[in-house]
C-alpha cells in the first residue's frame, strides 16, 4: 500500500485541482491555442493532410501532423460519449497527473532513497511552482502543458538508456516522444528537448568511469538521436520540406531580435531566477494585485534560496554534481539577452535564422530550467531538513511550511483562477446556434450540395477575432472548427499573398468602390457557396466592419438567398445559377503583375468583373489577355519635410528607441551610418580647408623640385586626383544603392517637392494607360515618367481617373508626382471635459491624414492628440506631444493612417493636466493615391464554348479527379491557395500529360493552361503528401529496428 | 618564481577574460560603464581562481550571498540594481562552480 502511496496522492491532488477548474461546467479556449479540445474529430480530419482546406482558401501546415495521435486519443473519447467540457478536464487531469507523478519518479529513481517524502515534495513543486502557474497553465498553451508533462518521463527512460544501454529503455523513451509529438508543434521544443538530452548524457559522463564508458554514451547518444529522427519522420520530413518556405514569409531575423530583447528585458535575473514572468504577474497584474504585495513576493525568494542551497550542495554530491551546472546553464538559456553575456545569444539570432524560433527563450526553453530547479529544490529542502538532524518536529514543521508556501503562491491554481485574468476567466460557452447552423449546413451537404465553403462575414484579416458570446471568446478563430459541412473562410494566415486576397474579399463588402456585379465576381472567384454573418462578432475594437451594414447589404443582393437564422447567425446562400465550382474552366483571362508589395488597390475593384485573372512567370509566357494591369512593384515618398533637427541629429536620437525596443540590426545600421557621416563630413571639410592654404603658397615656394625629377607635388596630388576620382565612384556606387533600396528616385531627384514614386517592372513593350484609383482634385498633375517630365490631365472614370496613354519599353520603370494635401477637412471643435473633439468631414478608408496647427503651452509640459475611428471607444492612436512652456506658439504636425473600414473618425487634444491655446487646425487628407497601369486596347481572349463542361469530385483535401471537355484551348481554375505543389495530370486517350505552366490565379488560386481541346480526364493533387509516405516508410523502419533490437534477447544492451 | 610566474600567467588570463566577458556583454538596459565593472569583477576572479583554485567554493557561496542584496534590491522595487547584483552573482556562481568541478579531485 506504501508504495501506491505517492500514485494516489498525485491522482488526488490532479484530481482536486479538476474539481475546482471545471466546478462552472464551462470549458476554457481562446487565445493563440483556439479550441483545441471542442471538436478532435475536425481537428483529425485535418490534420491527416499536409494541405488543410477547412480554412479556406487553404494552406500548407505539416506541423499539424504532429496533433494527429494527441487528437486521435481525443477522438477515442469523443467516440466514447465525452463532451468537450468532459474531454478538456480528463486532458487536463491526465496531464497535471502525469507531470506531478512523472517528477517524482524521476527524483524517486535519481535519489534512490527509501525516503519518498522528498519526491512526492519535488513532484508537488514541479506541478505547482511558479513557472507551471503563469508561463504554462495561465499562457495555456497546450504543446507547452504536453512538454510539461513528458518531460520527467523522457528524461527517465533517457537516462536509463543511457546509463544501462539497454535497447528496452530507448523504446519507452520513443514510445514517450510519440504520445507527447503534440509539443513539437512548436517547433523551438525540437531543440528545447535536445538541449536537455544533451545535459542528461553529459550527466552520464561525471563522475569519470573511463574512456570506454564515455564511447559507450556517445555512441548510445548519437543511437538514440538517429532513431529519434527515424521515428519521427512521417512529420518531421513534411516539416522540413514544407515548413521553411512558410517561416520564412512569416518571421524576419530583425523582428526575432526585438521578441528577444523585449522579452529578455523581463526575463532579467530577479524575474528568472523566481521563475516568473513579470508580464503577466506585475504588470498586467493578471492574478490579481496581490502578487505586489511584499510578503508575497517574498515566497518565490525562498524557494531560490532552497534552489541556491541545493545547488552549493550539489556541486559536492556525486549524483548531483552536473546538476547544478545545468541549472546555470539553463538559466543562461531561459534569461536570453539579460545580462550577463547576453550578446552570445544575439550573435546567434544575427548568424543562425533558425535560432529565431528561441526568440521567446523563456518559453521555450524555461521548463528546462524548472525542471532542474525541481531537481535542485528537492535536494537542497532534503538537506536542510536533514541539518535539522533528528529533531522531527523541526523538520516536519520547515516541511509542512514549503508545502504551504508553494500552495499560497499558486493559489490561483487551487481556486482554479489560473486560465484567464483572475477577474475574468477566459470560459467559452458557444452559443447553441453555432451546432444548429452546422447542421442545417450538413443537411445541405447530403441533400446535394457538395462543393462550395462557407464565407464568414465579417472578415477579419488577422487570425484571432472576438465574440460577444455569453463569456465573450477571444482568440483564434474558431469557425473552421464549427463548421464542417464546408471549408470556412474565416480568417487571415499571416502569409502575405494569402491574406492579401482575402483583404480583397473581406473589403468588397464595404468598399467605397463595391458594387453586387464586383462583390459576386469575387464570390465565384473563391467558390463561395454560402455566406454566415456572425452578428455576435466584437466589431467595435478592430478593423471590421459593423455586421448591421453587412446585413443590409446581403439583404439587398439579387444573386443570395436568405436561408436560415440561428440566434446571431444569419445564413445566406449563393443561388445556383449565380455558384461556380472550385474547378472552373475560364476563357475570359487578364493578366495581372502584382508587384511586391501589399496591394492597397485590390485588382477586383477596377477590372471588369467577367475576366480573371493570372500572373504569368514573365519569361515563359506570350498570351496577352484581354487586358493587362501593371501594380507597381515598390513605391515610397520621397523628399518629405523634415523638421528643424538635421536627419543625423534626429537618427542619433531614435539611438536609443532601438536599444530600448531591442532593435539591434537597426542600431548597428544606425551606428555605420553615422559614422559614415561623420568620416565624410570631417574629412572633406578639413581637404577643402587645407586646400585652400596650401596652394597659393605651394605655386609661390615649391621647394620640392628636384633636377630631372617628377615634382614630389605634382607626384602626391596626382594621387589625390586618383582618390577623388575613385569617390566619385563611390558616388555613382552610393546612387545605385540608394536607388535600389527605394530610397531615392533614379530621376528628378533634385526637386523639392515631396514625391510619390512607384516602380514597375513592365514586362512586355506596348501602350497602356496611367491609372489612378479615386478622384483627385486638380485636373492637371505633373507626372515624371522615367527621365521626361510631363504634365496630364485627369479624365474621370468609374472609380479611376486615367492620365492618357503611355508607350512603354519592357523593363524598369519610375513614374512620380508631387504629393498635394487636401482643403481643410476639420469640423468645428467642442469642448468636452477639457478635451478639445474635432471631427474629421469625408473621411476614407486606409487614407493617411496629417494633423496640424499651432500650439502655445501656458501651463504643464504636452498634451495628447487622441484618433478615434468608427465606434470604437478606444483611440486607435494616441500621440504625446511635448513642448516647453517658455517657447511661446509652436507648430505640430502628426500623421494618422485610417483602418480600411473607418467611415467615421474623430481627433481629441486632450491636455492631460497643462493648460494650453491651439489655433490653425487643420486636418488634411494627404493626396498620394496609388496608380497602376492598364493595357488599353483588347488583347486576346479565347473562344468559349456552350459544350465545354467540368466534371469532378474531391477525393480528400489533396485529391480532386474529374472530367472535362474542352471545345477550345482556356485556362483551368483550381481555387485553393496556390502552391508549387499542386499538380494537374490530364488524361486522354490512355496518353497522361502534364501541363507545365502554373499560375497565380485571381491573385491565391491555381490555374493551369491546357492548349489542346478535347476530353481529358484530370486529377489535381497535393504532391508534397508523398512527403509524408516517405516519413512513414523511415518511421516503420526505424520503429523495427529498436523492436527487433529489444526483442532480440541475446543482445539487450547496445 | 614558480609562484609569480604563476600570477603573471593569471593576470594576463584574467585581463584576455576581461576583454572576453566585456564583449560578450549586452546592453539591455542601458547598463552603460557598469558592464565594465562587472567583466572587471569576473575577470578577477578568473586571476585568482587560476592561482588559488581552492578558493572556487568560497566564492560559490560568496556568489549566493549577493542573491541575497538581490531579493532585497527586488522587494525594494530597486529592480536595476537587483538586475545587476544577480546578474554579478549568477556570473560568480558559474566560473566558480565550473573551477569548482574542473580542479575537485
Amino acid at each position: 500500500m506504501k508504495k501506491f502511496l505517492p500514485l494516489l496522492i498525485f491522482l488526488t491532488i490532479s484530481a482536486g485541482l479538476i474539481f475546482s477548474w471545471f466546478r462552472f461546467g464551462l470549458i476554457y479556449g481562446g487565445g493563440d491555442v483556439g479550441l483545441q479540445t471542442y471538436n478532435p474529430k475536425r481537428i483529425l480530419e485535418n490534420a491527416r493532410f499536409v494541405w488543410w482546406d477547412s480554412a479556406g482558401p487553404g494552406a500548407p501546415i505539416p506541423q499539424g501532423l504532429s496533433a494527429v495521435p494527441f487528437q486521435f486519443t481525443l477522438f477515442l473519447f469523443q467516440l466514447l460519449g465525452f463532451s468537450p467540457l468532459a474531454l478538456q478536464a480528463t486532458l487536463f487531469f491526465l496531464l497535471l497527473f502525469l507531470m506531478g507523478y512523472g517528477m517524482y519518479l524521476f527524483l524517486e529513481y535519481k535519489f534512490e532513497d527509501r525516503n519518498k517524502l522528498y519526491p512526492v515534495i519535488g513532484g508537488f513543486f514541479y506541478m505547482l511552482n511558479p513557472y507551471m502557474m503563469i508561463q504554462v497553465w495561465h499562457r495555456f498553451i497546450h504543446t507547452t502543458i504536453i512538454f510539461a508533462a513528458a518531460m520527467p518521463f523522457l528524461a527517465i527512460f533517457w537516462n536509463k538508456w543511457m546509463k544501462e544501454g539497454k535497447a528496452k529503455h530507448l523504446l519507452f523513451f520513443l514510445l514517450t516522444a510519440f504520445l507527447s509529438v503534440y509539443a513539437f508543434g512548436t517547433y523551438a521544443f525540437i531543440l528545447a528537448v535536445w538541449i536537455f538530452l544533451s545535459f542528461l548524457t553529459i550527466g552520464q559522463l561525471v563522475p569519470w568511469q573511463g574512456r570506454k564508458q564515455a564511447y559507450a554514451v556517445g555512441l548510445r547518444f548519437v543511437l538514440g538521436f538517429i532513431v529519434w529522427i527515424l521515428v519521427n519522420a512521417w512529420w518531421m520530413v513534411p516539416v522540413s520540406q514544407i515548413s521553411p518556405a512558410v517561416l520564412s514569409g512569416q518571421h524576419k531575423t530583425e523582428e526575432s531580435l526585438v521578441t528577444l530583447v523585449t522579452i529578455s528585458s523581463q526575463e532579467i535575473l530577479p524575474y528568472s531566477l523566481q521563475l516568473i514572468n513579470p508580464f503577466y504577474l506585475v504588470y498586467q497584474a493578471e492574478f490579481g494585485t496581490i502578487y505586489k504585495n511584499i510578503l508575497f513576493q517574498i515566497i518565490p525568494w525562498i524557494f531560490v534560496f532552497i534552489i541556491l542551497f541545493g545547488l552549493v550542495n550539489s556541486i559536492k554530491h556525486k549524483a548531483f554534481s552536473l546538476f547544478g551546472i545545468f541549472y546555470l546553464l539553463a538559466l543562461f538559456l531561459a534569461k536570453g539577452a539579460a545580462p550577463p553575456f547576453g550578446k552570445l545569444f544575439i550573435l546567434g539570432f544575427i548568424n543562425i535564422f533558425a535560432l529565431g524560433v528561441l526568440r521567446n527563450p523563456f518559453e521555450k526553453t524555461g521548463l528546462i530550467l524548472v525542471f532542474f530547479s525541481t531537481v535542485l529544490f528537492t535536494l537542497g529542502l532534503k538537506v536542510l531538513s536533514e541539518k535539522f538532524g533528528k529533531n522531527n518536529l523541526f523538520r516536519n514543521s520547515l516541511i509542512i511550511f514549503v508545502c504551504l508556501l508553494i500552495l499560497i503562491f499558486s493559489w490561483p491554481m487551487i481556486l482554479g483562477k489560473v486560465i484567464g485574468r483572475l477577474d475574468k476567466p477566459v470560459f467559452v460557452e458557444v452559443p447553441i446556434s453555432y451546432q444548429e447552423a452546422d447542421s442545417w449546413l450538413l443537411e445541405q451537404k447530403k441533400i446535394g450540395i457538395l462543393d462550395g465553403k462557407i464565407l464568414h462575414l465579417p472578415l477579419t484579416q488577422e487570425e484571432s477575432i472576438q465574440y460577444n458570446w455569453k463569456f465573450g471568446y477571444s482568440g483564434l478563430e474558431p469557425s473552421d472548427t464549427f463548421f464542417t459541412a464546408y471549408p470556412s473562410i474565416s480568417r487571415g494566415f499571416n502569409i502575405k499573398r494569402i491574406d492579401d486576397a482575402l483583404s480583397g474579399l473581406g473589403s468588397s463588402f464595404y468598399s467605397d468602390y463595391t458594387d453586387s456585379t464586383r462583390i459576386l465576381g469575387n464570390l465565384q472567384d473563391f467558390s463561395v457557396r454560402f455566406i454566415v454573418l456572425h452578428k455576435d462578432v466584437d466589431w467595435t475594437g478592430g478593423n471590421l466592419p459593423n455586421p448591421q451594414d453587412l446585413e443590409k447589404l446581403l439583404d439587398r443582393l439579387e444573386f443570395l438567398e436568405k436561408n436560415q437564422q440561428f440566434g446571431d447567425l444569419i445564413v445566406y446562400q449563393v443561388r445556383d445559377q449565380y455558384f461556380k465550382k472550385a474547378v472552373t474552366i475560364e476563357h475570359d483571362i487578364s493578366l495581372i503583375y502584382p508587384g511586391e508589395e501589399k496591394l492597397s488597390i485590390w485588382p477586383s475593384l477596377i477590372k471588369n468583373p467577367g475576366t480573371k485573372l493570372i500572373t504569368p512567370e514573365i519569361k515563359e509566357f506570350t498570351f496577352n489577355g484581354s487586358q493587362t494591369f501593371i501594380f507597381p512593384k515598390s513605391f515610397f515618398i520621397y523628399g518629405a519635410a523634415s523638421d528643424s533637427a538635421s536627419p543625423v541629429e534626429r537618427l542619433k536620437n531614435l539611438k536609443p528607441l532601438f536599444i530600448q525596443t531591442g532593435m539591434i540590426q537597426s542600431l548597428a545600421l544606425a551606428d555605420k551610418v553615422l559614422a559614415l557621416s561623420k568620416a565624410l563630413n570631417s574629412n572633406i571639410d578639413d581637404y577643402g580647408k587645407i586646400l585652400k592654404q596650401v596652394f597659393p603658397k605651394a605655386v609661390e615656394i615649391n621647394k620640392f623640385q628636384i633636377n630631372g625629377e617628377e615634382s614630389l607635388l605634382s607626384a602626391i596630388f596626382r594621387t589625390h586626383i586618383q582618390t577623388l576620382q575613385n569617390l566619385q565612384q563611390n558616388t555613382m556606387e552610393l546612387e545605385k544603392y540608394l536607388v535600389e533600396s527605394n530610397l531615392k528616385p533614379k530621376y528628378f531627384d533634385r526637386d523639392t517637392d515631396i514625391r510619390q514614386v512607384f516602380k514597375f517592372d513592365v514586362p512586355i513593350n506596348g501602350s497602356f494607360e496611367l491609372m489612378m484609383l479615386d478622384s483627385y482634385p486638380v485636373p492637371f498633375l505633373k507626372f515624371y515618367i522615367n527621365d521626361k517630365q510631363e504634365l496630364l490631365n485627369g479624365k474621370v472614370l468609374e472609380n479611376t481617373l486615367s492620365f492618357g496613354t503611355l508607350d512603354l519599353q519592357k523593363g524598369d520603370l519610375e513614374i512620380s508626382y508631387p504629393v498635394m494635401l487636401s482643403e481643410n477637412l476639420a469640423s468645428p471643435a467642442a469642448v468636452l471635459n477639457n478635451d478639445i473633439e474635432i471631427p474629421v468631414n469625408e473621411i476614407s478608408g486606409s487614407a493617411v491624414y496629417r494633423f496640424s496647427g499651432n500650439v502655445r503651452i501656458d501651463q504643464g509640459l504636452g498634451f495628447y492628440v487622441l484618433f478615434y475611428e468608427n465606434q470604437n471607444p478606444e483611440p486607435s492612436a494616441r500621440e504625446s506631444l511635448q513642448s516647453n512652456p517658455l517657447a511661446g506658439w509652436q507648430k505640430f504636425q502628426i500623421n494618422f493612417q485610417t483602418k480600411s473600414t473607418t467611415k467615421k473618425a474623430k481627433i481629441v487634444i486632450s491636455p492631460a493636466g497643462s493648460k494650453l491655446t491651439v489655433s490653425d487646425i487643420k486636418i488634411q487628407k494627404v493626396l498620394n493615391n496609388q496608380i497602376f497601369l492598364r493595357s488599353d486596347k483588347k488583347g486576346q481572349t479565347l473562344l468559349q464554348d456552350e459544350a465545354e463542361s467540368v466534371e469532378f469530385i474531391k477525393k480528400s483535401a489533396i485529391e480532386y479527379e474529374g472530367k472535362i471537355k474542352l471545345a477550345n484551348p482556356g485556362f483551368l481554375f483550381f481555387k485553393e491557395t496556390f502552391h508549387p505543389g499542386w499538380k494537374l495530370s490530364l488524361i486522354s486517350a490512355g496518353e497522361t500529360t502534364f501541363p507545365k505552366q502554373h499560375f497565380l490565379s485571381n491573385l491565391y488560386g491555381n490555374a493551369w493552361y491546357i492548349d489542346k481541346a478535347g476530353e481529358y480526364e484530370f486529377k489535381i493533387e497535393f504532391d508534397p503528401q508523398k512527403y509524408f509516405n516517405i516519413g512513414i516508410i523511415l518511421t516503420v523502419l526505424g520503429g523495427l529496428f529498436i523492436l527487433a533490437v529489444a526483442m532480440n534477447k541475446r543482445k539487450k544492451q547496445i | 618564481m614558480k609562484n609569480l610566474t604563476k600570477i603573471v600567467m593569471a593576470s594576463f588570463l584574467a585581463l584576455a577574460s576581461f576583454f572576453i566577458f566585456n564583449a560578450l556583454e549586452f546592453d539591455l538596459l542601458l547598463l552603460g560603464f557598469s558592464k565594465y565593472i562587472q567583466s572587471a569583477i569576473f575577470a578577477i576572479t578568473v586571476g585568482i581562481l587560476i592561482v588559488k583554485p581552492a578558493y572556487s567554493f568560497m566564492i560559490m557561496i560568496g556568489s549566493c550571498m549577493l542573491f541575497a542584496f538581490t531579493a532585497l534590491f527586488y522587494l525594494f522595487e530597486l529592480i536595476p540594481l537587483s538586475n545587476y547584483s544577480g546578474s554579478i552573482g549568477i556570473g560568480l556562481l558559474t566560473i566558480s562552480a565550473f573551477f569548482y568541478l574542473a580542479t575537485r579531485e
